[in-house]
């Protein structure tokens, strides 16, 4: 497009290139030390379980030149268990995010393709979801479940108290999913291109995968991006109240529960997780943001 | 109506589509929209038949329900003598490779995120014409030529091409099946006039190499002129002029008809022309006036007009208006 851009229109451009970049670093980051904390812990020199402070110390200890992040009330080191715990909340937040999409997807695209009594009974089991405060939503499934380790399939996961927190958020996920696609669909089922496909003989399947779904993915893509930011501080706040992930996998959450009785005497048990959160989430809202606002600049007259 | 001798293509009997206007807590239908209120036509192999009107006297829609890309509400709609709102899910899909359709807007006709050598021989791939993918390849490379584009075209897409290109496009896409009739809903109304006579040029040219039948949705009767073997006129979801081109043309018969046809434009100065403007706007279709539906708006409107709605009647043989101010041939047949 050669269309001069006015002013407003190129600094928020930039603005939109600006979050793209920070948000596409952080993520950059999160997914670097969470592929990266086996080897990465050799270099530190400590693994996540190892307690490395000496008898004659009592930890937690500061920050110095063996554990740049300080230890913990146990005595482990902090940055390793930070590495360790990064891989938890990736894993917890996208695995969450995939089960909400695909579910989500399925449910939205047969509501808005549909119509009529199975559109209007499925956005009733979205509103049924929507009814309830996610987090408490969260907080009762996973309470109903006490031991993971030996509920059903839950306990051939390799960590089952990790496993159950990405299903549950997964499938709560999903009623969000569910209502973009449909009012998507429903934007794109009246357009032209999907009407010619059907004029040409295409069945459901054909009209919703190749015309309908494809022009779906922008936003999809946005709300996924954004969505797993989101389940990576409800795993955290899970595991914060105990019910996530279980001592002693370096959960992000975890590490902040066992901080917190220290918190005004030991401030840095608490604010190496807290902060690693913090960029976590900012890093996938900046990154969402931005791929929002940079394919809307891009998009062709509609 | 028809040119004697010869059977149908296409025969749509009182097609209605009805709207209906939901209100209140419980969506209850609290009225009706009458978008297609009662309209028939043929249309024989090789033929134009233009369907013309102002927007919102429900030619689209009538074009949709043929295609059954929208249910209509009642009448009958035979295809080759087969009766396409009968038809199941499946049988309907099979029968939509002899029934294809072009739109106005070449912006919103082609998928975005689609290659145009896809879009072009995604109907091929539906009806599994050709051995395999190589020969629809070919096909499509074949057709895209036809229409004046580059072979190159294939790998790329649509918001790469103007308008025209578009257009041509979405007339490659809609030939590839040598469908046997094709709904061109106003497909020049949103190209550039000259860009508009090379389209209009293709879709003659391709008549003539296939044979194929179009109904030709449009507003402008200067295109019209120039494609149609026929023309019906459409007033608020009814017909009511039917004849040859020469015949709207030279000898146009309903009030309707004569006050489009005046609006049409003469690139001659010189040339003073009576012209009647229309007063007013097209009454809603929710609430179509009593009598004939044409008496609000009508320059000629006497007394009988507000209470008597006048039937369709052949004035001279495949010559068909509905106006009282038309005086029938003695017995004169009226359409239902």
């Amino acid at each position: 497009m050669t269309v001069d851009r006015s002013r407003a229109d190129r600094s928020s451009l930039l603005r939109s290139r600006l979050s793209l970049l920070v948000g596409a670093a952080l993520v950059g980051l999160l997914v670097a030390a969470a592929a990266g904390a086996p080897l990465l812990s050799r270099v530190v020199g400590y693994g996540p379980f190892d307690q490395v402070v000496p008898r004659d110390v009592a930890p937690p200890t500061p920050p110095d030149r063996d554990h740049p992040l300080g230890t913990d009330a146990l005595g482990r080191d902090l940055l390793s268990r930070l590495l360790y715990g990064a891989r938890i909340s990736l894993l917890v937040g996208v695995l969450a995010e995939l089960i909400a999409l695909g579910l989500g997807t399925a449910v939205g695209a047969v509501a808005g393709y549909a119509g009529g009594r199975l559109d209007a009974f499925l956005m009733r089991a979205t509103d049924l979801v929507f009814a309830f405060p996610t987090p408490l939503l969260a907080l009762a499934i996973i309470a109903a479940i006490p031991e993971p380790e030996s509920a059903p399939i839950l306990r051939r996961l390799p960590f089952p108290s990790v496993g159950v927190v990405f299903l549950v958020l997964g499938f709560i996920g999903w009623a969000g999913i569910a209502r973009l696609v449909r009012a998507e669909f429903l934007r794109i089922r009246g357009r032209e291109f999907a009407q010619a496909a059907r004029a040409a003989g295409a069945g459901g399947a054909r009209v919703v995968l190749r015309h309908l779904l494809p022009n779906a993915a922008r936003p999809l893509l946005v709300a996924g991006t954004l969505g797993v930011g989101g389940n990576i501080l409800m795993e955290a706040w899970l595991s914060f109240l105990g019910v996530g992930a279980r001592p002693p996998l370096p959960s992000w959450g975890t590490m902040i529960t066992e901080g917190q009785e220290l918190f005004l005497a030991r401030p840095w048990v608490c604010i190496a997780p807290g902060l690693a959160i913090l960029l976590a989430v900012l890093g996938f809202n900046l990154l969402g943001d931005g791929v929002g606002d940079l394919l809307d600049a891009r998009r062709e007259p509609a | 109506m028809s040119p004697p001798g010869r059977q149908p293509l296409l025969e749509v009997r009182d097609l209605r589509k009805h709207f209906p206007i939901r209100r209140g807590l419980l969506s209850r239908v609290s009225g009706w929209v009458r978008a297609v209120d009662g309209v028939s036509i043929d249309i024989f192999p090789g033929e134009t038949l233009a369907l013309v009107g102002e927007s919102g006297s429900g030619k689209t829609t009538a074009g949709r329900c043929i295609l059954r890309l929208m249910e209509p509400t009642a009448g009958a709609v035979r295809f080759d003598g087969q009766d396409l709102l009968a038809l199941g899910p499946r049988d309907l899909r099979r029968m939509r490779r002899h029934l294809q359709v072009i739109f106005q807007d070449p912006y919103a006709s082609l998928n975005p995120r689609m290659r145009v050598g896809t879009i072009v021989r995604e109907p091929l791939d539906i009806h599994r014409v050709g051995r395999n993918r190589a020969e629809r390849d070919a096909m499509t490379r074949g057709l895209l030529e036809r229409v004046g584009l580059d072979a190159s075209a294939m790998r790329r897409y649509p918001h790469e091409f103007s308008g025209g290109q578009r257009q041509r496009i979405g007339v490659a896409r809609a030939i590839a099946l040598r469908p046997r009739l094709i709904i061109a809903d106003e497909p020049v109304s949103s190209l550039d006039v000259s860009v508009q006579a090379q389209v209009i040029n293709l879709m003659l040219d391709l008549q003539e190499e296939y044979g194929v039948a179009y109904l030709f949705i449009a507003h402008d009767l200067a295109v019209v002129e120039r494609i149609a073997d026929r023309v019906a006129v459409m007033y608020l979801g009814r017909i009511v002029e039917l004849g040859t081109r020469q015949e709207i043309f030279k000898n146009p018969l309903h009030p309707y008809t004569r006050a489009l046809l005046q609006a049409i434009p003469i690139p001659d100065p010189t040339r003073a022309r009576e012209r009647t403007v229309l007063r007013g706007e097209l009454p809603s279709p929710a609430a179509p006036p009593p009598g004939c539906r044409f008496h609000t708006r009508c320059p000629v409107v006497f007394e009988p007009c507000a209470t008597l709605d006048p039937p369709l009647v052949e004035v001279a043989p495949g010559h068909w208006a509905a106006c009282h101010l038309v005086p029938g041939p003695a017995g004169g047949a009226s359409r239902p």
